[in-house]
């Protein structure tokens, strides 16, 4: 395992994305709400790169206290979408919110100063 | 100390380009040895809304040219169309990179958007059918249908399949008038990249009348072949009771091919 350069930190504004090329390795590093997160940039679906395309929050259906649908809403979770054919993913997990049995691999983000690392 | 050598690249929405967007398609084209044998897209799927303004200008009714050139841009007008969500609420980011992409080929832009994506998918022939058009089949107006299916078909076989050999074609079969479906087969079964015809499913038509025997044995003398393209019509009276696009999307493309190939004498 290695650390690999992402960015510095002051760079990284809220809601910026890297790729980095990691070897034979394509890895996704987000930056969100202070946090980061890295995932392999192939979508489990067909290998597309599931780390490069649109960050949405979820979408809930709203029930009422009497079971009627009342309308739908941004909920509380960051979700990535694979830009290829939609395969939409947790960003706090990697897991894939049609079927969370499945996961993208997850990778360590270390900072050290200002510098931002994933290893790999 | 020596840093790891790494290379980083930002994401970024505004730019787009389809071998970039579809480089881990090269890689699997590569390692796949797709360049081994002979791969044909038998469904590739034309933007031909982006060419609205040259395939109008080949409408030949001087009323109807007018009505469509000027209804461009607009949410009522020439053409109809269907609510729906194919790009997933923007999730699919390709629908909205086309409009600031360049083409890498400097031929006609369809051809070298075209070529794009079969070069980076290691595809040898493509196969292009329209895709606003699958719609057509429910126009209040079957003229509509019959004129612009013609308009097309023309654009296509001089713009596009007469410049270009890894491209061909199933025109659009007007089956609406079974008389202007048959005037196609004559005008353009034996143009340049033409393989076949092909019917837009979602419609009102039986396969079965008696109007289109003599469509289907032109067809057939020609050598060419007949197919079926599956879409939704959120208004037809079953699907309408769908609440999703998905819901509509998913049984209304199986519906209506089901009932054709069914119905086949």
């Amino acid at each position: 395992m290695a650390e690999w350069f992402v960015a510095k930190n002051s760079e990284m504004k809220d809601g910026d994305r890297r790729i980095v090329v990691a070897g034979q390795r394509e890895i996704g590093v987000f930056h969100k709400d202070g946090h980061y997160y890295a995932y392999s940039n192939n979508c489990l679906h067909q290998g597309g790169p599931a780390c490069e395309g649109l960050m949405i929050a979820n979408v809930v259906d709203l029930v009422g206290p009497d079971r009627t649908y009342e309308g739908q809403a941004f909920g509380d979770e960051m979700h990535f979408v694979c830009p290829w054919h939609g395969w939409e993913y947790d960003l706090k997990t990697g897991e894939m919110v049609g079927d969370r049995k499945q996961r993208l691999r997850k990778y360590e983000v270390v900072t050290r100063g200002d510098d931002v690392y994933v290893i790999a | 100390m020596d840093m790891p050598r790494s290379s980083v690249r930002p994401v970024e929405f505004d730019t787009f380009s389809t071998p970039k967007h579809l480089e881990h398609a090269t890689e699997q084209a590569h390692r796949r040895n797709y360049h081994d044998f002979l791969i044909v897209d038998v469904d590739s799927h034309h933007y031909e809304n982006e060419s609205y303004a040259e395939v109008f200008e080949y409408i030949e009714n001087p009323i109807m040219r007018r009505e469509a050139i000027l209804s461009g841009g607009r949410t009522t007008g020439f053409l109809n169309t269907q609510v729906g969500m194919q790009s997933g609420a923007g999730r699919i980011t390709r629908h909205q990179g086309r409009k600031i992409e360049k083409p890498r080929i400097s031929k006609h832009r369809d051809i070298g958007m075209t070529l794009d994506w079969m070069d980076a998918m290691g595809v040898d022939y493509a196969c292009l059918f329209p895709t606003p058009m699958l719609f057509l089949s429910a126009h209040p107006v079957p003229e509509v249908e019959a004129a612009m299916a013609q308009a097309y078909n023309r654009w296509l076989c001089e713009r596009i399949l007469a410049h270009e050999p890894r491209i061909v074609s199933m025109l659009y079969l007007p089956f609406n008038d079974p008389e202007a479906a048959y005037k196609t087969v004559k005008e353009f079964g034996d143009r340049k990249g033409v393989v076949g015809f092909m019917v837009t499913s979602p419609r009102y038509q039986s396969v079965h009348n008696n109007a289109f025997v003599k469509t289907y044995a032109l067809i057939e003398e020609m050598g060419k072949v007949l197919s079926f393209h599956a879409a939704y019509n959120w208004d037809d009276r079953a699907l309408a009771m769908c609440n999703r696009f998905i819901a509509a999307h998913a049984l209304g493309f199986m519906w209506f091919n089901m009932v054709h190939m069914t119905n086949w004498a």
